[in-house]
């Protein structure tokens, strides 16, 4: 306990100096525009960390981890403005920020989606810090049955969806599965639908330029043949007066949704803690998650209910901070950011894995404290400006439309650097364009490519390790599969009390997907 | 605004059509001098594998020094082109001017592929580009090869037959390619382990044992690993316990460690075994293969020739530099610089393998399936 307060307060000594409250605040600004951009958030860590290697350690870390707090809390606002997800972290927040923007409530969508995610980034935080010490233990937890299960309840997540348009959906989430498999294949080394001709088939394809021809790419060509501004029903007065109540009663939404949370954050910091689930996947479950257990959401998520951007933008930022437990703990990264710290770390000289645990302790906590004083600039930030920035949804299509499309291709090129994802991500579009002109529902095809790989290397692992016995008896596949049953349980519960309600009670909009 | 598209479309094609012009009337960089040439300049280093990784560690930590050692001080970049084990990324500097201002880092697979396939790779002649040579020695016996098992199931490699006689199944290994030790030992040396691919790296291996996971560490049994990652296993009760020392490395620097963690020096494969010629054979193109690092530097096959040796010359700097070695120690690598002539000779000995040996090194590289 003595150590653990000493680290506290060296971490504190460390944070309150200027340089390195200058460096928490400039990787927070840096963040905050990466987020925002498309598709830049990697490639602007690159740069960042190339030149934070060169500098003293708090300034490092501090610049680092200021930029890390950001990335999730802005990147819902393209997925809101323009229905284009920041990061594939944002990819659920779309379903209903942005038919929010649409129906001119961009003011209370961005508001409790920024609330939400400082909800979350603190909770995930506290978090880190309370299990660090038994970091190994949790992390232990959960093995390839715990993985395979996670990703089999990823494929229900298509059927929860896809409700109401149950076959389609069903394709979709098949043909996204399908996808998954281009490339080599990862157990045996065989090459599947790939020929030397294309080599740039054998790694698969990219998931941001994926995600970004189905889901934004029909976005902005709507805009360009409808030429309307986004919040296309409304004038810039209504708009105006929206935003300015909208921006406390998104607050207020996210603090009458406790509950929700709650749950949301707790899956957030599950997945965040298990290496090998990744973020898209995790934003998906979270999102049917919420849309089972909350009354009336079967009917309404998807149509513009700000819960739909509650549940997500909590979720993924509690991630991002649970997501340095097994980083920091274990020296296993998670997620490419993680990586990107991983290797800042090791050439500041830190090693990550026990010995930073043991020998500095305070290093840990200066992490805690960078990423904490990052959210609650980062929230103060965006809610400030949400004002300004939710009079992107009033901007003419013939204006919006080409900038926000420089971005898309700038996105889809830097995620590999590669001309070949320019190709790609126009036959997406093409793919993602008759999708929704044809009411093919989006989300399960990106969700059964997300969940693919995930799927098959965990089946492999599982299958070659243990006996049938032994992965149903783990706790923790025991524990998941119990939370998934009390969750249908609860889930038709909510849906045959909502269905007793007269239909007219039930928002009639147009849907996202 | 027809008039308009028209006028934009023709501009669009005298630009392209210029541009076309200077790219064709491009000639061999020239400069009074060296350090002319490269001031003022941006040196693009070229990485096929994700940022964090430990191609991009490698590249990034040398390109902090690289500049300081080429005349004139250029600018170095390191860029990320991913995909198909850095074939893009080859395929990329290969398209660009013979300059010298274009690097590509090579991981070993891509060249084992060519050697192996008997074929050129489309776009990337391996062969036939210029290498400037490698950063990173071998660290031998700190990353040496091991065979370890989970020390709650035997002791010995005696004791780890016995028990898979007892269970009548073989122990389960993890591999994060298809190919390597892990694949190379079952299938030719008839150890009884099961490969189990799809872990990402040494480190979710690592923690597999951990869990209980598996029961066999190939990949990733060695003294650096297991310091790094889990440190509580060089101290007694340990988790695990070496077996088999794969590639023959003298272990007695490591004696005293060794002690701590109640392990006993473990035998040579062909201690442990009795090996036939071609498991001979096999072992010593494997170790040969292991030992040379995989992180070489290339430019183009046809870029002038002073560029290639201020290139090299400045590369093997870098390997000199007091900092540089010492950043690499922090993350347990040792520098030093391999040479363009060591890894012709590597490329022209995986090239001689014909037969079964050609089909087991293709396992070896994890190309099983190509």
């Amino acid at each position: 306990m003595d150590a653990f307060l000493h680290a506290i307060s060296l971490a504190l000594g460390e944070i309150t100096s200027p340089t390195v409250l200058l460096a928490v605040l400039g990787g927070t600004v840096i963040g905050l525009i990466s987020g925002a951009l498309p598709g830049v958030a990697t490639s602007g860590l690159v740069v960042l960390l190339s030149v934070a290697s060169t500098m003293p350690v708090p300034v490092a870390i501090g610049l680092a981890m200021g930029m890390a707090a950001p990335v999730h809390s802005s990147d819902s606002l393209p997925a809101i403005m323009l229905g284009v997800p920041g990061t594939v972290a944002a990819q659920a927040t779309i379903m209903d920020g942005y038919p929010m923007a649409r129906k001119g409530q961009a003011g209370l969508a961005l508001s409790a989606g920024y609330f939400a995610s400082l909800i979350g980034s603190l909770a995930g935080i506290v978090i880190l810090v309370a299990i660090m010490p038994v970091a190994r233990l949790v992390v232990n937890t959960f093995a390839a049955p715990e993985f395979l299960v996670m990703g089999l309840m990823g494929v229900a997540v298509v059927a929860v969806v896809s409700s109401g348009a149950m076959l389609k959906g069903l394709l979709c989430g098949a043909a996204g599965l399908g996808i998954a498999a281009i490339g080599i294949d990862p157990n045996l080394g065989y090459p599947r639908f790939v020929s030397d001709g294309v080599p740039q088939l054998y790694n698969g394809l990219d998931l941001v330029t994926v995600i970004i021809g189905i889901f934004a790419l029909p976005e902005v060509m709507g805009l360009f043949i409808e030429n309307r501004s986004v919040a296309r029903d409304v004038t810039a007065e209504a708009m105006w007066r929206n935003i300015n109540a909208g921006r406390r009663e998104g607050m207020r939404a996210v603090l009458r949704n406790k509950l929700l949370i709650l749950r949301s954050v707790a899956l957030g910091v599950v997945g965040g803690i298990m290496p090998g689930m990744g973020q898209s996947v995790l934003d998906w479950l979270v999102y049917a998650f919420a849309r089972s257990t909350e009354k009336g959401a079967s009917q309404t998520f998807g149509t513009g209910d700000v819960r739909g951007v509650i549940a997500p933008e909590s979720a993924n930022n509690a991630t991002n901070a649970a997501q340095l437990i097994p980083t920091l703990a274990l020296g296993i990264p998670v997620h490419a950011y993680q990586a990107l710290y991983l290797s800042l770390f090791i050439i500041l000289g830190l090693q990550p894995g026990p010995r930073l645990l043991n020998d500095h302790l305070d290093v840990v906590m200066f992490i805690a404290f960078s990423l904490a004083l990052s959210s609650v600039v980062t929230t103060a930030t965006l809610l400030l400006m949400s004002r300004f920035v939710a009079r992107i949804a009033l901007v003419r299509a013939a204006v919006l439309a080409p900038l926000v499309m420089v971005f898309l291709v700038l996105a889809a090129y830097t995620s590999k650097n590669n001309l070949f994802d320019l190709v790609l991500l126009a036959v997406a579009g093409f793919v993602g364009w008759h999708m929704k002109r044809y009411r093919w529902p989006r989300p399960p095809l990106v969700i059964g490519f997300v969940v693919g790989p995930i799927l098959e290397r965990y089946l492999n692992i599982a299958l070659n390790t243990y006996t049938l016995t032994d992965m149903l008896t783990r706790p923790g596949v025991v524990l998941i599969v119990l939370s998934a049953v009390v969750i249908a349980f609860y889930a038709s519960r909510i849906a045959g009390s909502t269905a007793a309600q007269p239909i007219a009670t039930v928002a009639k909009e147009p849907t996202y997907a | 605004v027809a008039v308009n598209v028209t006028r934009m479309m023709v501009g669009a094609v005298f630009a392209i059509v210029a541009l076309l012009f200077t790219a064709c009337n491009q000639q061999a960089p020239t400069a009074a001098s060296p350090q002319e040439y490269f001031n003022g300049k941006t040196v693009t280093v070229e990485v096929g594998y994700s940022p964090g990784g430990g191609q991009d560690t490698n590249a990034r930590l040398t390109a902090k020094y690289l500049g300081k050692y080429i005349p004139g001080n250029p600018l170095i970049v390191v860029e990320n082109r991913t995909g198909s084990d850095g074939l893009i990324a080859g395929q990329y500097t290969m398209q660009q001017p013979a300059d010298g201002l274009s690097i590509v880092l090579v991981n070993n697979i891509l060249p084992q592929k060519a050697a192996l396939g008997g074929q050129p790779l489309p776009g990337f002649d391996v062969f036939h580009a210029a290498v400037l040579g490698n950063m990173q020695v071998s660290n031998r016996p700190y990353d040496n090869y091991m065979v370890c098992v989970r020390s709650d199931l035997a002791q010995s490699y005696q004791q780890t037959l016995a028990y898979v006689k007892q269970v009548g199944r073989p122990l389960t290994a993890g591999v994060f390619r298809s190919g390597s030790w892990g694949a190379v030992l079952p299938t030719y040396f008839d150890m009884p382990f099961k490969p189990v691919a799809g872990y990402t790296g040494t480190d979710t291996i690592l923690q597999a044992m951990d869990q209980n996971e598996l029961e066999v560490l190939v990949d990733g049994c060695n003294y650096e690993q297991i310091d790094r990652l889990h440190p509580d296993w060089l101290k007694k009760p340990s988790r695990v316990r070496p077996i088999l020392n794969i590639d023959g490395s003298d272990l007695t620097p490591l004696k005293s460690a060794f002690d701590e963690a109640g392990w006993e020096i473990p035998p040579t494969i062909d201690q442990a075994l009795n090996l036939t010629d071609f498991q001979k054979q096999l072992l010593k193109a494997g170790v040969d293969s292991s030992l040379t690092q995989t992180h070489e530097w290339m430019v183009r096959g046809d870029t002038p020739g002073w560029i290639l040796q201020v290139e090299r010359d400045a590369l093997k700097s870098v390997t000199e530099d007091a900092a540089f070695i010492a950043d690499m120690e922090k993350i347990y690598r040792k520098a030093g610089y391999v040479t363009p002539q060591q890894y012709d000779a590597y490329f022209r000995g995986l090239q001689g393998y014909t037969g079964e040996l050609k089909e087991a090194m293709k396992m070896f590289a994890g190309l099983a399936g190509q």
